[in-house]
């Protein structure tokens, strides 16, 4: 069964296009990440023009990411105050790199620092998780989910003070149950920002390491954190490529949506069954293939040499 | 032929009644009393569209075949072109522009494009991918533009998105001329528009007679009413869309829930 999209001006098949929502839609739900970095090349795969599928793409994380973030929000799984505090870094990092790539792409420099930075944050991302979990895997009997966080917060009781903890505005996160400065998650959600506008994502896979590793937060909060700072994220895109652009696809965004919303329902279940560290190998693996790829498309000769603007 | 191809092109046309009933577009004796019948002549874009069936037929005076070429008003299309960044990595690096060239072309005939016409008439008529390409401009950020290799590409990638192609032998004909006949299945990656038909009589190497019409794409219903929405109310689309998809979302974990609960 096919279905015409009147702004992509394509036809698609129905399933398979509610089949890619409900598979990222599924990582949604299980690792707190958009799914941009996988679905936006996914669509242009099935023939979407690159800046419809990123803006699109944009539009149905808004329902993957409210689906998610309330599942999580019953769980208890929400840290509202850090995922504020991120989400206004994380503005102001996208609207300092938009500014960036404006000035890169008259210089002509852009495509290159684009193509590179998400290579680079998506190898080290990757790997690093890859080996961690590993290493943890490996140490020892793997503890559930909510017993994990449990011994993070012990763990992190005992660490010693970083330079972190001398800056001002010190403020503790009952839900994550870490104290920092509010310096800390804002400064992060600008870092992020700034790399998410350059590589054109809602910056999940990069935010989700970050609370895990810089912030400490307990594996499960994470998730639900994360989504909740993705929505805002996506709702702003969507307004925007919507309003300047025209390349959000509203029937094609319904049927990633139906998907997505369901899968990122089927995925918090599941997620709670599975380990933490199970949870993040999976995404490393996920990261590290994405990463493969690309890396293949930059070296290996493309079959045509000419190829749409936009997109990446 | 030419200055009829303009304006047809550059014309207007009067309101649509029906779109995909089987009706006569256009009868013009050619010079040989070539005749083109397209059906339908006109195709709605809706929901549901998946590309259509058309069928141009007609009649000829006595010919050796018959060419069918569609295209649409030569124009511009602007690609990124792809290169070698530090030596090893392929991306793109720059525009390139190409100027008088129409963004969609098909060709149909009833046997190889030279069996029937030499390179020479080729490019005289304009018709087929070598006097496509000779007629082609390129502007480009790159310092130096290789016509042969960046037209031959351009044609590639088009043939790629489906909306270029030369297709010999679909034509059907009666031997020494007479009644002809192609079915061909329309691309749906096609934009809307209004395409040019042209069909051509050939003998002894020549074109001995020719008659034209054209094909109009164009959305309707939902479609057409999503796109107006996108592009002229386009604050009051996006705040739609992301208030859909918020509503979904939410309502997809309420049910989640109810279904949890019991």
């Amino acid at each position: 069964m096919h279905i015409f999209l009147p702004i992509a001006l394509t036809s698609v098949n129905l399933w398979l296009v509610v089949g890619l929502g409900l598979l990222v839609g599924l990582l949604s739900g299980l690792f707190g990440v958009g799914g941009g970095f996988l679905m936006t090349p996914l669509l242009m795969m099935i023939g979407i023009p690159p800046t419809v599928a990123a803006a699109t793409d944009a539009n149905q994380i808004v329902a993957a990411s409210a689906s998610g973030t309330l599942a999580h929000w019953r769980l208890g799984n929400v840290d509202f105050k850090m995922g504020l505090m991120l989400l206004i870094g994380g503005f102001t990092g996208g609207a300092i790199g938009v500014h960036v790539i404006k000035i890169l792409r008259a210089t002509g420099g852009a495509d290159f620092l684009i193509k590179m930075t998400y290579v680079v944050m998506l190898g080290l991302v990757g790997a690093f998780m890859f080996f961690e979990s590993l290493h943890a895997l490996r140490k020892g009997p793997v503890t559930p989910v909510s017993k994990r966080s449990a011994e993070s917060h012990a763990k992190l009781k005992g660490t010693k003070k970083s330079l972190w903890k001398s800056l001002p505005l010190q403020i503790y996160f009952d839900k994550s149950g870490v104290t920092h400065s509010a310096l800390v998650p804002i400064g992060l959600g600008v870092f992020v920002g700034i790399l998410a506008a350059i590589m054109g994502v809602g910056g999940g896979f990069l935010m989700v390491p970050v609370m895990i590793y810089m912030l400490r937060m307990p594996m499960h909060v994470v998730v639900g954190t994360s989504l909740f700072q993705i929505m805002f994220t996506c709702v702003e895109v969507t307004f925007l490529q919507a309003y300047s652009n025209h390349t959000v696809d509203f029937v094609l965004a319904i049927l990633l949506l139906i998907g997505s919303t369901l899968g990122a329902q089927i995925g918090t279940v599941l997620g709670r069954k599975l380990k933490g560290d199970q949870l993040k190998i999976l995404l490393a693996v996920i990261v590290l293939a994405v990463t493969v790829k690309m890396i293949l498309g930059l070296v290996m000769a493309p079959s045509l040499l000419l190829a749409p603007g936009g997109g990446h | 032929m030419r200055h009829l191809l303009k304006g047809l092109a550059g014309g207007t046309l009067a309101p649509i009644a029906a779109t995909t009933t089987f009706l006569l577009l256009f009868y013009a004796p050619g010079a040989f009393g070539v005749t083109c019948k397209i059906a339908p002549d006109r195709v709605a874009i809706t929901l549901g569209y998946h590309g259509a069936k058309l069928s141009i037929s007609g009649q000829s005076g006595p010919a050796d075949g018959i060419l069918i070429q569609i295209q649409s008003p030569p124009g511009q299309t602007h690609l990124k072109y792809k290169g070698k960044a530090a030596g090893f990595l392929w991306m793109k690096m720059g525009t390139m522009r190409f100027d008088n060239i129409p963004s969609l072309y098909m060709l149909y005939t009833t046997a190889p494009l030279d069996d029937l016409l030499k390179p020479e008439a080729q490019k005289k008529e304009g018709i087929g991918y070598a006097a496509l390409k000779e007629r082609m401009i390129i502007h480009s950020t790159r310092k130096f533009i290789d016509k042969a290799l960046w037209t031959g590409e351009f044609i590639k990638f088009k043939e790629q998105e489906n909306i270029y192609r030369i297709r010999p032998q679909a034509v059907h004909m009666a031997a020494g001329g007479g009644e002809f006949r192609l079915e061909l299945d329309w691309p749906f990656e096609a934009p809307p528009g209004k395409y040019a038909v042209q069909v051509l009589a050939v003998q002894d190497g020549r074109v001995n007679g020719s008659a034209s019409g054209s094909i109009r794409i164009e959305k309707t219903g939902v479609v057409e009413q999503l796109t107006q929405l996108a592009t002229r109310r386009a604050a009051v689309y996006g705040l739609l869309a992301i208030l859909v998809a918020i509503v979904a979302g939410i309502g997809v974990g309420l049910i989640f829930k109810n279904i949890g609960s019991h």
